[in-house]
């Protein structure tokens, strides 16, 4: 079989080495770690752990199954250009056919797989508006969904393909011509299935990235990284899988099911194959605290970076976390920040390795009246701040006000990031890409200020909730809720609630409805959690069902979240300081 | 302990792990119908239960669980042994 022209070896690395680190080469496009000649077909790429069995995943193996993808893909018709989705379990068919994908020219993104507990019917319906906009191309799923889907997606534009007749492909494919400034893939963002947005990336943006976050790293040969992170998410997906793949830097991979009901997991796998980095989102390491047993027999000395990313990091919970597992060799300086984003392909700022993130202790009356950072005196009330880190080389951020000008260091507003790494724009929303995206600033819609070089991150101008890393925005969840039958339209809010044992926000609906006998009462709470569970994967607090007219409005007219939040939580405490006494 | 107490027991364990109130749990309650019984406080329900009634619940069989009443008779099963 011919090699692809485009994917020769013989490129040279166009961005600051890989190889400067001695992790491995810089390629001109992902593929070159795929196709190029300087790797061994049986250097291992991947540990593949779940259901207590192990699967290594050989560089050949890579090779050999992604090409069968690509055969199989373009014999059912899929063009270069077009995009593939991909809706499969977490399993190596994932890595295959996501590169198969870019072997045959085609663009690939993963899609979070249904649970058990989602309403087949809401889940696949609720794809219909994300499909539409893609116009054309391909699904890839399995046999067991085929019928479903064309229950409930009838005019579904996409060709549907079957992951199980791809195993069974020959692993010869015709090359395509792939560029660096081609779009690689697609991540899509999380939250309502509907209206996620599908942020396209150039191999150019991921090879300058990772080029990029490898050095800052000081990625090393003797780096082995662990992870349970889905693949569906940037931190998974980047961090996990083609930061491991394009610097050769193995990877240990759990199944993120699999971690949640048995943390330990994770520990195991770092002591057995020795860790050094893993990528955590805040209140994973809150779960680790309260479910490690104390008698579990850790070693986690291997490690030499745990890296806090995709929620807000707090202080208190590097704290706990050492205090817990200092025992197993986790020290202060092994903590690290990473503020990260899909637009910018993955991190737009680190903390340096091998000493603690600065934490500042500003003045809260300064901060809250004035939006500035000033160091609190000994009397004044204070509030921390935790670093973020340096932006990596290549990027720039800047803080700047409502009118996108620029502010002076310690003065809070917008973080807004240029680069050359950055996005190419929201696939097929012309729009959305200019209103984030003007003179090469994206504009983040979250809140911060630098000082002496750093970046912290203190909200959102958004109503932006991130529950345990992934993102969901209160008025796309309102607008399901306002759809559910029996709800008052117009009558709900969505609010994030911060839980700082779970070291996470939660979500509380509040919806107003003239339901009055609690059996229907109880049928909507269920049809409310029904709805966000299929079609937002969201897994809510609580639905509070209220009478009319309990909602409270702000003085411009409008529903506030914040206030009913805190009557919610109010009713919540008078509710739970009730006996309980019940069967 | 017959299958009434196991599902007493179990109930009074998820309670007080989710700190939902006075809810009642029944052999047909699902997780959903719980307030703050996610998959976080699924993991600290299930270290409650192993602890409370000296049992292991293995990972496999718990990740296929949909009901209270399924989840009391994998208890039962493992405690008959």
């Amino acid at each position: 079989m011919p090699e692809p022209k485009e994917l020769s070896a013989a490129t040279a690395p166009r961005a600051a080495s890989v190889a400067d680190s001695g992790a491995g080469i810089s390629p001109e496009t992902i593929l070159t770690a795929l196709v190029g000649s300087a790797l061994a077909d049986q250097e291992v790429f991947c540990e593949f752990l779940q259901a207590g069995k192990q699967t290594t995943i050989r560089y050949g193996d890579l090779r050999r199954e992604a090409r069968r993808y690509a055969h199989y893909f373009q014999r059912n018709g899929v063009r270069p250009g077009e995009v593939v989705l991909i809706i499969l379990r977490h399993s190596p068919d994932l890595f295959y056919s996501f590169l198969g994908a870019m072997l045959a020219g085609a663009i690939p993104s993963f899609m979070p797989y249904p649970t058990s507990k989602q309403d087949p019917r809401l889940y696949w319906s609720s794809h219909q508006q994300l499909f539409a906009r893609i116009g054309s191309g391909a699904l890839l799923t399995y046999t067991e969904n085929l019928t479903a889907l064309r229950t409930h997606l009838p005019d579904l534009p996409l060709r549907v393909l079957a992951s199980e007749a791809a195993a069974r492909s020959p692993a010869e494919f015709t090359a395509q011509p792939v560029a660096p400034g081609d779009i690689a893939f697609l991540q899509h963002s999380s939250g309502t299935t509907g209206l996620k947005k599908g942020v396209a990336l150039s191999h150019a943006a991921v090879l300058t990235q990772v080029a990029s976050y490898a050095r800052t790293l000081q990625l090393s040969g003797s780096d082995r990284i662990v992870s349970w992170l889905p693949l569906y998410h940037d931190m998974g997906l980047i961090a996990c899988f083609l930061l491991p793949l394009i610097t050769h830097t193995p990877v240990v991979m759990l199944d993120a099911f699999e971690w949640v009901v048995n943390p330990t997991l994770l520990f195991d796998a770092i002591k057995l194959h020795r860790g050094s980095l893993c990528w955590l989102p805040n209140f994973a390491f809150h779960h680790l605290c309260r479910t490690v047993r104390p008698t579990a027999r850790l070693d986690l000395s291997s490690m030499r970076a745990w890296i806090n990313c995709s929620e807000p990091c707090r202080a208190e919970t590097f704290r706990l976390f050492v205090n817990r597992f200092a025992g197993a060799g986790v020290k202060l300086q092994h903590l690290q920040v990473c503020y990260a984003m899909a637009e910018t392909v993955f991190a737009v700022t680190q903390t340096p390795p091998a000493r603690p993130p600065r934490t500042l202790a500003l003045n809260a009356d300064v901060f809250r009246s004035q939006r500035r950072a000033d160091f609190a005196d000994d009397d004044a009330p204070q509030q921390s701040a935790l670093s973020t880190g340096v932006p990596l080389p290549g990027l720039q951020v800047r803080i700047v006000d409502e009118h996108r000008q620029p502010l002076p260091d310690s003065h809070v507003g917008e973080i807004a990031i240029a680069g050359d790494c950055l996005f190419s724009g929201y696939f097929r929303l012309p729009e959305e890409t200019d209103r984030k995206l003007s003179d090469g600033w994206y504009h983040t819609g979250d809140l911060g200020f630098l000082r002496d070089g750093e970046l912290y991150v203190t909200g959102r101008k958004n109503d932006l909730i991130i529950v345990h890393g992934r993102n969901y925005y209160a008025h796309e969840l309102e607008y399901l809720v306002n759809q559910v039958p029996g709800v008052h339209p117009g009558r709900c809010v969505a609010t994030g609630w911060f839980k700082p044992e779970i070291g996470s926000e939660e979500i509380v609906i509040i919806a107003e409805t003239d339901a009055v006998a609690e059996i229907d009462r109880l049928q909507l709470g269920q049809a409310v959690k029904e709805s966000l569970l299929a079609r937002a994967g969201l897994t809510v607090f609580d639905v509070h069902l209220a009478s009319a007219g309990w909602l409270v409005k702000t003085t411009s007219g409008k529903l506030s979240r914040v206030e009913n939040l805190n009557k919610y939580l109010a009713a919540l405490a008078e509710a739970q300081a009730q006996p309980a006494a019940l069967p | 302990m017959n299958r009434d107490h196991l599902l007493s027991e179990t109930g009074r364990i998820i309670r007080e792990t989710v700190q939902c109130g006075p809810v009642a749990i029944t052999r047909a309650t699902r997780a959903m119908d719980v307030r703050g019984w996610d998959s976080l406080s699924h993991t600290m329900i299930l270290m409650q239960l192993e602890d409370g009634f000296g049992i292991q619940l293995p990972m496999e069989r718990v990740l296929t669980l949909g009901t209270v009443g399924e989840l009391v008779d994998l208890i039962a099963e493992l405690k008959a042994g």
